[in-house]
């Protein structure tokens, strides 16, 4: 389990969120939402060890996750971040990145690295591209690809940073379905979402920030009901058949 | 975007293929290095009578003056090409090379400065490493902070060069009877250099070598991102530190021997990524290959061209090299990666 505690954290000493007590347990699939810049993606970041929180505690398993050297973490911990750059390189090279923490000194993969990899490659469905260099691909497959290298990593944890941002309607369901089969395999997955339907739908728990802190956290039904949503994002919410629908306040 | 990505990943047969007739060309161009110039050596007359240890003139100018240049061609090139590759992936600028961004002019400065002040041989690689040290952690260190573009990197290299450059100036105007051969040294060249004063900076440059190809696997995962390459477990500042200095140690010991030789750190890692791709487990050999052709061929060329005068090989390197990095910028106009 992966626990936050009483965490602030930001860049530099000026604190975005304040007094987040989080915890984000085995197996669970945990969507934070927020307005732009309230500080989401940075508490995502903090969580998977990207960025060291400004106070507070942070537990892996109940021990302090700057007690692990980068590279144990990285065994246990995997990000998708929000920004990545476009190497020239294959889908399948990029995917062999992933198992960077597991290789010896040798740097060598063995049959194991290899299996895992083509694994992955079947798991993010991009088994297909794998020839195909990242910079021919499109953003829906680069996104997969990308995807391919955290699953190879073979981590307990997976963070993903605003994961269908760029992607069409169509692309974006696509890969939050990809998730869901991480998820059913026992993957812990935290990630952030503009998409507030998207979000209800596809978590276990949702965490809901404003004003630089977490407001709520709950189930989707219990968030949508409490109307946390709603005051958080000034919008109206209904629910139709089992479907969420934002629209406006007025 | 990542600006390095120019040219499509050839197949492994290319690059092997590519590889092995680097390796051929080069074998070729130390052949024609050691036996020509202002007089022309039969190579294994003169090879056996070296070897033998008969004081023949054949003999006398393998050893002192052939074998010393290909040599310090040979160091020069790999060293720089390195060097360069190294810093253009730990900055993700294309335009990142040696002698752009201060290194060279940090080492140059050095170099003036250590031998009107401490002339001894022995400080000379020493201080060049650390010249070039501290003006690469001077532009690294304003990218960092400022978290500046390409551009303004660019342009802090520029400035640093600038200012380490009219240092180096000032000194040869003050101490003209001091620093002997500067305006060589300020072209670059490797007229009179010996295999004593070789030694310091080839050790220099193996261990940078070494340890360059043992960061290849780092490097690759740089190229990702600093965010992705710390999910995956990677000590990205420690890494950059390190390649870094690696690039520094390359550069510095080079330009201790050789003087401010140009655009090789530039235009040899464009080339090879052009023909060994991207990766640098392949890349970093591939460059080092690159290079020492390059320059040995240019000395070679130096020497030959206006027998028995000889153009400053830097100067040589120049007219080559910038129509050649100029045709591999219009080939390359289409791919928008230069932003």
């Amino acid at each position: 389990m992966l626990e936050l505690r009483d965490l602030r954290c930001g860049y530099r000493g000026a604190p975005i969120l304040q007094n987040v007590s989080l915890e984000f347990p085995e197996g669970s699939i945990t969507t934070l939402v927020g307005i732009n810049g309230c500080g989401k993606s940075t508490l995502l970041k903090t969580a998977a060890g990207l960025l060291p929180p400004v106070s507070g505690e942070l537990l892996l398993d109940g021990r302090p996750i700057s007690s692990f050297a980068p590279r144990e973490f990285a065994r246990r911990v995997a990000v998708l971040p929000q920004s990545r750059e476009v190497p020239a390189i294959t889908v399948e090279a990029l995917v062999a990145h992933g198992r960077f923490p597991w290789l010896g000194l040798m740097r060598k993969p063995g049959e194991k690295d290899r299996a895992l990899c083509e694994a992955a490659l079947e798991a993010a469905d991009i088994a297909a591209l794998r020839h195909r260099e990242l910079r021919t691909l499109s953003g829906g497959e680069r996104q997969k690809a990308y995807l391919a290298m955290t699953i190879a990593q073979d981590t307990d944890y997976i963070f993903l940073d605003e994961p269908t941002t760029y992607l069409d309607i169509a692309r974006q369901f696509e890969f939050l379905e990809l998730v869901q089969t991480l998820h059913a395999r026992g993957k812990t997955i935290v990630m952030v979402l503009h998409d507030l339907a998207q979000a209800l739908q596809y978590s276990e728990r949702v965490a809901v920030f404003s004003n630089g802190a977490l407001i709520d956290c709950a189930a989707p039904e219990q968030i949508a009901a409490s109307g946390v949503l709603e005051q958080a994002f000034s919008v109206k919410l209904t629910c139709c058949e089992g479907h969420y629908l934002f629209s406006p306040l007025k | 975007m990542n600006t390095l990505s120019i040219s499509s990943t050839p197949t492994s047969k290319q690059i092997a293929f590519r590889l092995l007739v680097c390796c051929l060309m080069l074998i070729a161009a130390v052949a024609g290095s050691v036996s020509l110039g202002a007089t022309r050596l039969d190579l294994f007359t003169a090879l056996r009578e070296a070897v033998s240890g008969t004081p023949s003139a054949a003999a006398r100018i393998l050893l002192h003056v052939r074998l010393p240049r290909t040599c310090a061609a040979l160091l020069c090139g790999s060293a720089l090409s390195v060097s360069g590759v190294l810093l253009q992936g730990v900055l993700n600028n294309a335009l990142a090379g040696p002698n752009i961004i201060g290194v060279n002019a940090g080492a140059g400065f050095a170099v003036l400065l250590v031998s009107i002040f401490l002339p001894a041989a022995a400080f000379v690689p020493a201080a060049a490493f650390l010249g070039a040290l501290l003006a690469a952690l001077l532009v690294y260190g304003i990218a960092v902070k400022t978290g500046a573009g390409r551009i303004t990197l660019v342009l802090a290299g520029v400035a640093i060069s600038g200012i380490l450059t009219a240092g180096s100036n000032t000194l040869e105007l003050l101490f003209p009877e001091l620093v002997l051969g500067a305006s060589n040294f300020f072209l670059g060249g490797f007229a009179g250099v010996t295999l004593q004063a070789l030694k310091a900076p080839a050790l220099y440059i193996f261990v940078g070598l070494a340890a360059a190809f043992c960061f290849a696997g780092g490097l690759n995962l740089l190229t990702l991102g600093e965010e992705t390459a710390q999910s995956l477990g990677l000590r990205v500042s420690l890494t950059r530190f390190l390649l870094v200095a690696i690039a520094s140690l390359l550069a510095g010991a080079a330009v201790s021997f050789a003087g401010l030789v140009g655009f090789v750190g530039l235009i040899v890692p464009h080339a090879a990524r052009a023909l060994f791709g991207h990766d640098h487990r392949i890349l970093l050999p591939g460059a080092a290959i690159g290079g020492a052709l390059l320059v040995t061929v240019c000395d070679l060329l130096a020497r030959v061209l206006f027998a028995p005068f000889e153009v400053p090989v830097g100067i040589l390197l120049s007219f080559l090299g910038g129509p050649f990095f100029l045709m591999l910028l219009l080939r390359k106009k289409r791919s928008r990666l230069y932003a």
